[in-house]
């Protein structure tokens, strides 16, 4: 049990290590630009594949 | 086995000593002013915080993405730390010749000059799999949507959907870099457009176009992109002809039959060829006066010339 208690504790310090780096990584002044370019990106192709396969596609 | 060196262009040298002669020893770009501003953790982790607007192939400050950042570094301390307490020498040295190749690269925070380091987080990572059963669902699923989340932001603004509906209705003989006009190049290039234009419609299959101008360290104008001095159908040939003096040059002109020439206005070449036109244009009221350079493109910054020595149907 000595064991398995050792790897649940690693295992809750490793899940919490990640939500820090996460919470680092989705937090920089630029994510919120980089998110941004990529939901217009992402609307544009929406479009663009309306207009290609003819179908009107609302978004 | 041509130069000598397994790296050319580049110089190798360590501690003062010459390992393969090259022609450059430094980086071709400089580093951008916040890499030279942080030292060496603090720019590592500014490049792997990916403070980016967008992804680009070539970005110099893009990291590995978040799988890296959020879930292979803290897998390759968690690894080396298991290994070492497990004794598994074998991930040790891997992994140690790993590491110890991307701190000692002098540019380990370019990303795309060390992407091994990512395989080691790869490997990492499936230990900490491993040693988590049967947990790890959890980091399986964390995996699965950072993949997720990359494939959907990992679009540029150089391809945009819009320029693809674009170039649908394009032949495909149009569908060029030059009506392309990617925004992490347009800058760079703008100026080049108009000549690359030119050698797609009008170089011929067996023409050989010379350019006079490449990078020399002191003058650093040279053809920002070499592959659109061919044509359409790569069947033409290029070379490069730089002389010190007029009568040298057109000797290897000649020699390489050149047909076109492509030149900077201002430049010696084009001083060379203004005179021998305005010596054309006052001797050919004498009728037997070739005239050697005809100037068939021209912008403001460039011309092309055609050479009529060069071409092969002047013989």
């Amino acid at each position: 049990m000595k064991a398995e208690n050792k790897k649940r504790i690693l295992f809750v310090l490793y899940i919490l290590t990640m939500l820090i780096l996460a919470l680092i990584y989705f937090s920089v002044p630029e994510r919120k630009e980089f998110i941004e370019f990529h939901i217009r990106w992402w609307k544009e192709f929406w479009r663009v594949l309306g207009y290609v396969t003819n179908v009107r596609l609302v978004i | 086995m041509l130069y000598g060196n397994p790296v050319y262009y580049m110089d190798v040298s360590l501690f003062n000593m010459h390992l393969f002669k090259g022609l450059k020893s430094d980086w071709v770009e400089p580093a951008p002013d916040i890499i030279n501003s942080l030292n060496y953790l603090t720019r590592l982790l500014y490049v792997w915080l990916e403070r980016v607007g967008y992804y680009l192939y070539d970005s110099r400050l893009s990291g590995f993405g978040p799988i890296w950042f959020i879930l292979f570094l803290p897998g390759i301390i968690f690894s080396f730390v298991h290994a070492f307490i497990k004794k598994r020498y074998r991930f040790l040295f891997t992994g140690g010749i790993l590491l110890l190749t991307f701190m000692i690269h002098p540019r380990n925070w370019t990303t795309r000059y060390v992407i091994f380091i990512v395989g080691l987080g790869a490997l990492s990572f499936g230990t900490v799999i491993d040693y988590f059963h049967p947990k790890q669902n959890v980091l399986r699923l964390v995996a699965l949507l950072l993949a997720a989340y990359t494939l959907l932001t990992a679009n540029s603004p150089c391809i945009m959907p819009e320029k693809v509906k674009e170039f649908l209705h394009l032949p495909a003989g149009e569908r060029t870099l030059s009506r392309h006009k990617p925004s992490n190049i347009d800058t760079k290039v703008r100026d080049e457009y108009g000549y690359w234009i030119w050698i797609e419609n009008n170089v011929a299959e067996g023409d050989t176009l010379a350019y006079t101008f490449v990078d020399s360290g002191v003058d650093t104008s040279r053809p920002f992109f070499l592959a659109p001095l061919w044509n359409a159908g790569f069947s033409n040939t290029v070379v490069y002809i730089k002389s010190d003096t007029y009568e040298e040059w057109l000797k290897k002109l000649g020699s390489e039959g050149a047909g076109y020439i492509l030149i900077r206005k201002d430049s010696v070449e084009d001083q060379w060829i203004e005179k021998e036109r305005r010596l054309f244009y006052s001797l050919r009221w004498m009728g037997n006066v070739k005239e050697k350079f005809e100037i068939v493109y021209s912008d403001d910054t460039y011309r092309i010339v055609k050479y009529k020595k060069g071409l092969k149907n002047e013989g």
